[in-house]
């Protein structure tokens, strides 16, 4: 995973995976709220490949767009096939959730090979993590199999 | 769809494109095309014609959240939405009409 960041556009754009995927589609994420400036990518297969986030300043943490090795971390349990991105640096740490607010985006209606994912926001309207369930369809196989298994206690 | 090993040879390419016949609004206005929307714009299958073509002759949108305005242009036939703001092109997209009724006000 990693993150560009254009600040003459405030735009951001967070790679799940390997830095290049070709996108087949692409969901706007409805709502008058924050998430109305997310689109999310998906390549042919329906794995989610790519979040691009316009009004970057105000949707992302600051650390994720200066430095988001630190900043961003996944963890994936392969007993319930669920997966969770953290783009917060104390999320990314500790593991802890959690949101202010969810908004649940259900892509399926756009293409029926997409699960739903959660994304989660704190009290400043930022994303702080996105929840996919059916993570094995879900996502890009190169990070299922690199991030860490979630541990007890968190 | 852009192979990853083309990836790089193809925006050099637009990049150059681009500086020799920019992109223009409706006013006659050069708009700015940064990497950001060049890499969105090849990595969602995008073509420059599309965007040109969007941008001339699409629907004109704004929307506005927390004091900032965005202009689209959205062209039906291609679902090419293109998002300007302050003469720079953020980013462009493919999106459906029914997305773009929801969330955009169209310019008459």
């Amino acid at each position: 995973m990693n993150v560009t960041y254009d600040p003459a556009l405030d735009a951001a754009y967070i790679s799940i995976g390997r830095e290049w995927h070709p996108v087949a589609l692409t969901y706007p994420v409805d709502g008058d709220k924050a998430g109305a400036y997310i689109h999310l990518d998906f390549d042919n297969t329906g794995r989610l490949v790519g979040i691009e986030a316009l009004e970057a300043r105000r949707l992302l943490s600051a650390e994720l767009l200066t430095d988001s090795r630190g900043a961003m971390q996944a963890h994936y349990d392969p007993e319930i096939d669920a997966a969770t991105i953290y783009l917060h640096p104390q999320l990314a740490t500790t593991g802890k959730p959690f949101s202010a607010y969810t908004q649940h985006c259900n892509p399926v209606e756009f293409d029926g090979r997409i699960s739903p994912l959660h994304l989660h926001f704190d009290a400043d309207d930022r994303l702080i993590a996105i929840e996919v369930s059916d993570a094995s369809r879900t996502l890009p196989k190169e990070l299922l199999t690199t991030v860490e298994p979630l541990t007890a206690g968190r | 769809m852009v192979h990853p090993a083309d990836a790089d040879d193809l925006l050099e390419a637009l990049r150059l494109a681009i500086a020799g016949q920019p992109l223009v609004n409706r006013n006659g206005q050069t708009l700015e095309l940064r990497d950001h929307a060049i890499r969105r714009m090849v990595q969602r299958g995008i073509t420059l014609v599309q965007v040109q073509r969007a941008i001339n002759s699409g629907l004109r949108l704004t929307r506005t959240y927390e004091g900032f305005t965005q202009t689209g242009y959205y062209d039906p036939v291609t679902k090419v939405l293109v998002i300007e703001q302050e003469r720079r092109i953020v980013t462009i997209l493919l999106s459906r009409l029914g997305y773009v009724r929801s969330n955009w006000e169209v310019i008459p």
